[in-house]
């Protein structure tokens, strides 16, 4: 049984709102991971962005939508920059489920993940790997 | 019961944990609200950890919660014998941030109950 996969699949507005959500979760975990490396608060992010601490919490808990121009902002707050990848959307095998290979992106470098993250045949998806495959990568 | 099946963490729920389910999530509009604590449940089974602690912390006595922004979350706890196995106690709608200490009470009765049987 899988409680997640079956509310996930029992309509398309289901999948689209999980998806959704899942990049943005998947998105604000990397924020949050780059934080960590930087030994940084989210208030500290709110002084380099020139914003509020609230502001903050609303754009990494998703209640705010985060625009593309603000992920950049962030970035470039936390020393880093985005690398954005869209993988193509394949069929689990033996399952008419559909699962995406990795939701938010990988450096074009590492192209090796595609071939290990393909392995989970199992699992309806699979996830990059917070720590090898950042949305945010460090700047030189 | 099990409820998901990650790849660090298997999920289970105890029997109140699948009662309160449906309660809840019939308390939270719209249905993205219900996406983003799948997510968040999903998330951590499958990496392990979720680092905002705004969506999973420590509410003492070895119960965590794990929130989304609407309000909906689900207490639970790491299981003491099972290696992997994280037991969802019940889910709740609230928009307040603190916890209600009948909500640790409930959790600490549906561990120390699943332990005994599981």
């Amino acid at each position: 049984m899988d409680n997640i996969k079956d509310w996930v699949n029992a309509s398309e507005k289901n999948k689209k709102e999980y998806n959704q959500e899942a990049l943005i979760l998947d998105v604000t975990e990397q924020i949050w991971e780059r934080l960590e490396e930087l030994g940084l608060k989210k208030q500290d992010l709110g002084d380099r962005l020139g914003c509020g601490k609230s502001h903050v919490t609303q754009l990494l808990n998703g209640g705010r939508n985060m625009t593309l121009r603000t992920l950049s902002d962030i970035a470039l707050a936390l020393e880093s920059e985005v690398k954005i990848y869209l993988a193509e959307t394949v069929a689990a095998k033996n399952s008419s489920v559909w699962f995406t290979k990795n939701y938010v992106n990988f450096p074009v470098a590492n192209q090796a993940t595609h071939t290990e993250t393909a392995k989970f045949e199992t699992n309806v998806y699979s996830f990059p790997k917070f720590g090898q495959n950042n949305l945010l990568e460090r700047t030189a | 019961m099990i409820f998901y099946i990650g790849n660090v963490f298997t999920i289970e729920e105890t029997d109140d944990a699948a009662a309160s389910r449906p309660i809840a999530e019939g308390q939270v509009q719209p249905t993205t609200a219900i996406a983003q604590h799948k997510t968040l449940i999903e998330r951590f089974a499958n990496l392990g950890k979720l680092r905002s602690p705004d969506q999973m912390n420590p509410e003492g006595d070895g119960i965590f919660a794990i929130k989304a922004r609407s309000g909906l979350r689900a207490y639970g706890w790491y299981h003491s014998r099972k290696r992997g196995t994280f037991v969802i106690s019940h889910y709740i709608c609230k928009k307040k941030q603190k916890l209600d200490p009948a909500d640790l009470e409930r959790a600490q009765r549906n561990r120390a109950k699943y332990e005994a049987i599981e």
